[in-house]
């Protein structure tokens, strides 16, 4: 069963992943800010990670550029999965090395999904 | 008799002399006066004010630009323009005399130039952000002088950067809730959170396309904000228009389906055009979400695109209800929604095609569109190619 990682602080949006995802066969490790994202690293490695920015502590931004500079993480699909949605917010995900960048109200949640199925052929 | 005519010869002489050294006197204390009024005036500005001769030095520097600079006159004068100011666009680059220094440019092309941000460094090193605008002045045989007025605004970038900031961060909260509660709704809709009864179905639909018209509300008014504060600075770069308009249609696949519409995108070997995506992105959802929602039950919408001399022309046609021709000049203004659209209840905001015509329009291209009532509308608009 495929992994995925989330990293959502608010709890609705982090309860909704967690029931869609497990509907469609995806085991979910819930992750509410960065240390504890890091932590559950160490642990397991996930198949995809979803990545929202705005964040207590760290922004997503710093989270994502962390996950990059460790080589065993590296290989990891990263999607942000954000409210953020001003091109220079886009540019930086991709410059950070995100595999995609979704604006969360530009879709619904089956396109999400959708989305996601792309990157865990 | 000679004597006497010698004698007043140079009495006349002595008298001429007398009469022209008075009115030199005169003359000079007018021209040191005038010299006076001048300087008082080009003191008493608040921008920085300095001209450069031919040779790129130093031959003015007023008050303003003293305390700008933390330097006075008496330093600067005489020496070359890059010795005492660090030049910097917002690319880092340096702008000396001659080469890419804004005089050169504004001599040779013997206009006024105006740049709306640069950098200029204080006498303790101090970078601070300006605005510069430089006027040639042309002698007989050739450039002369050259006149720079700036003045420093840290403070106006700073508002610049709160606006966005603020706008960043309210887009954020409101569409945070919203997402939660569109995504809860779909899946109750879905039946994925248990079994609803059709009535019940019914009700969550009308709440489920209540949460997407607050969010589109929510969208275009970040957009008419951000158009009416002027943050509205469009890049201009190679856009891949394609593939915005794939992720357009695929965006409002809700819609479509909720509308019961045929989108069919045919958007085909178009080159790259020049344009900020995210803008234009803005225009193209605007555009389809208006041609779905106002069209017809199996109604169709078509995206199509031409190449026209340096230019793509992109059409949305629609076969919706269409604008009444009394209305049609108003289509453009702010909240403006023509009748029949109000009638048929689409929650719409009257915003979307505000903020459409001047992005289009900065972006170098044109917006119009044909309509007639009952019979659909076709929004035309053109981008410039981007040259390879």
């Amino acid at each position: 069963m495929k992994k995925i990682l989330v990293i959502e602080d608010d709890r609705f949006l982090s309860r909704i992943y967690s029931t869609k995802l497990a509907r469609e066969g995806y085991e979910v490790i819930l992750a509410t800010e960065g240390n504890e994202a890091m932590g559950k690293l160490k642990n397991c490695r996930p198949d995809l990670i979803l990545l929202d920015l705005v964040l207590p502590g760290r922004s997503g931004f710093e989270i994502l550029a962390e996950i990059k500079g460790v080589k065993e993480l590296v290989e990891i699909p990263v999607i942000i999965l954000s409210n953020l949605g001003q091109q220079e917010d886009l540019d930086r995900g991709k410059k950070l090395g995100a595999a995609d960048y979704l604006v969360k109200v530009n879709f619904g949640i089956n396109e999400v999904v959708t989305k996601i199925k792309q990157y865990l052929v | 008799m000679t004597l006497w005519l010698l004698i007043w010869f140079l009495y006349y002489q002595k008298k001429r002399k007398e009469e022209f050294s008075e009115l030199l006197k005169e003359e000079i204390g007018k021209t040191a006066l005038e010299r006076e009024k001048f300087e008082m005036i080009i003191n008493s500005i608040s921008e920085g004010l300095y001209v450069l001769d031919k040779d790129g030095r130093f031959v003015y520097f007023n008050q303003a630009a003293e305390q700008l600079l933390g330097l006075t006159a008496e330093k600067v004068l005489g020496r070359m323009d890059c010795e005492i100011i660090n030049c910097r666009d917002d690319q880092d680059n340096k702008l000396c005399y001659p080469g890419n220094c804004p005089l050169s440019l504004s001599w040779k092309e013997s206009k006024t130039k105006f740049y709306p941000v640069l950098y200029f460094n204080r006498a303790d090193g101090a970078v601070f952000p300006v605005s510069l605008m430089v006027s040639p002045v042309m002698g007989r045989s050739g450039p002369a002088i050259g006149v720079f007025l700036f003045r420093d605004i840290t403070r106006e970038l700073e508002i610049d950067r709160a606006k966005s900031s603020f706008i960043s961060v309210a887009s954020h909260q409101m569409r945070t809730p919203l997402n939660a509660l569109r995504w809860i709704l779909e899946m109750i809709i879905n039946g994925e959170l248990g079994k609803v009864n059709p009535k019940q179905k019914d009700f969550i639909s009308d709440a489920y396309e209540s949460t997407i018209g607050l969010t589109k509300l929510i969208n275009d008014l970040l957009g008419v904000s951000r158009v009416d504060a002027g943050k509205f600075k469009l890049k201009k770069e190679p856009v891949d228009i394609k593939k915005l308009f794939d992720q357009v249609v695929f965006e409002l696949s809700y819609l479509t389906r909720a509308r019961n519409v045929t989108v069919e995108n045919q958007i085909n070997d178009c080159p790259p055009v020049v344009a900020d995506s995210e803008w234009i992105k803005q225009v193209i959802t605007n555009l389809t979400d208006n041609a779905i929602k106002y069209n017809r039950p199996k109604g169709n919408v078509l995206i199509s695109n031409q190449i026209k001399g340096a230019q793509v022309v992109f059409t949305i046609a629609d076969t919706g209800i269409g604008i009444p021709v009394d209305q049609q000049n108003k289509i453009f203004e702010k909240f403006y929604r023509a009748e029949n659209a109000i009638a048929l209840q689409t929650g719409g905001t009257g915003l979307g095609l505000y903020i459409v015509k001047p992005i289009i329009e900065a972006a170098g291209g044109k917006i119009w569109f044909k309509s007639a009532l009952n019979q659909g509308t076709t929004f035309y608009f053109t981008l410039p190619l981007a040259k390879i």
